[in-house]
């Protein structure tokens, strides 16, 4: 491991910990098994001497993989991307057919593993419908199909709630 | 962006905890000190070496060649003339038969 890899995960960490850390909960549903996740992908890639160009695609694979490898591990499911412990900020206007986060994690979850993962990586994670292809190995059409029929459910879910 | 995509985006996340950040700078740390020599850089450098090597050679062959070799003279212009000897010449020199004047006939009348 050159000390060059070491700063550049360093650096890649502290500017997107954020973002491996929603994506990792939205694949484990657990906290701990995600922060872990994220930990094991660390670790791996510290042992490496080259990085790849494009680190970011790979990063988030390495932590999705990790995810994965804890999920068939251990069963203890239930936690939330959402940070539910804190109440809405005050000043903050909200609509009276907001749903509660609470409740838009319930719909998350009723959503597909690929779905709720697409939505999550183009939405918190600011990845392109490209990168996502790319990351997930699969076609580009497959991903923009993945993203609009969660949207379409989630919007399904809202209407439903309103009525 | 439709509405539901506004609602995510707008939604608080879960952030990850400060335990996570101080095993991870721990990791870090303890990654910056060790630095093990890896098996790769290793075999790079062996492979580095060995062209290096090889280069020098190459470049050491070329320079004794070239004090070693005499300078060539100056071209000059050289004009073979090739001509055949003996039957050979004999039969490219005379002429075929048939260019030849035909031979001269005297015709005498005699009584006897």
């Amino acid at each position: 491991m050159s000390s060059s890899v070491n700063e550049t995960l360093r650096g890649f960490y502290v500017e997107n910990r954020q973002q491996l850390y929603t994506y990792a909960v939205s694949i484990t549903h657990h906290r701990e098994a995600a922060e872990d996740a994220i930990h094991k992908a660390f670790q791996q890639l510290l042992r490496r001497d080259l990085l790849p160009t494009d680190l970011r695609p790979y990063l988030f694979r390495c932590v999705r993989n990790a995810a994965l490898d804890g999920l068939r591990r251990a069963k203890v499911r239930g936690d939330s991307i959402f940070d539910e412990s804190v109440e809405p900020d005050s000043h903050a206007v909200r609509a009276p057919e907001a749903p509660s986060l609470a409740e838009l994690n319930q719909w998350l979850e009723m959503l597909s593993e690929d779905e709720r993962e697409t939505i999550v990586l183009k939405i918190y994670d600011a990845f392109s419908f490209q990168e996502i292809a790319g990351l997930r190995r699969v076609p580009l059409s497959t991903t923009t199909s993945w993203y609009r029929r969660g949207l379409a459910k989630l919007r399904t879910m809202v209407a439903q709630e309103n009525l | 962006m439709n509405y539901s995509e506004e609602q995510l985006r707008n939604a608080r996340l879960a952030s990850p905890s400060e335990a996570l950040d101080r095993r991870m700078q721990e990791t870090f740390a303890r990654a910056a000190r060790t630095q093990p020599s890896p098996r790769r850089a290793i075999a790079w450098r062996w492979i580095a070496a060995y062209v290096a090597t090889g280069i020098a050679a190459v470049l050491t062959v070329v320079a004794t060649h070239q004090r070693t070799v005499p300078a060539r003279p100056a071209a000059t212009q050289v004009l073979y003339t090739i001509e055949p000897q003996g039957p050979m010449r004999q039969l490219l020199l005379d002429s075929p038969a048939g260019n030849r004047p035909p031979p001269r006939f005297l015709v005498s009348e005699s009584t006897q």
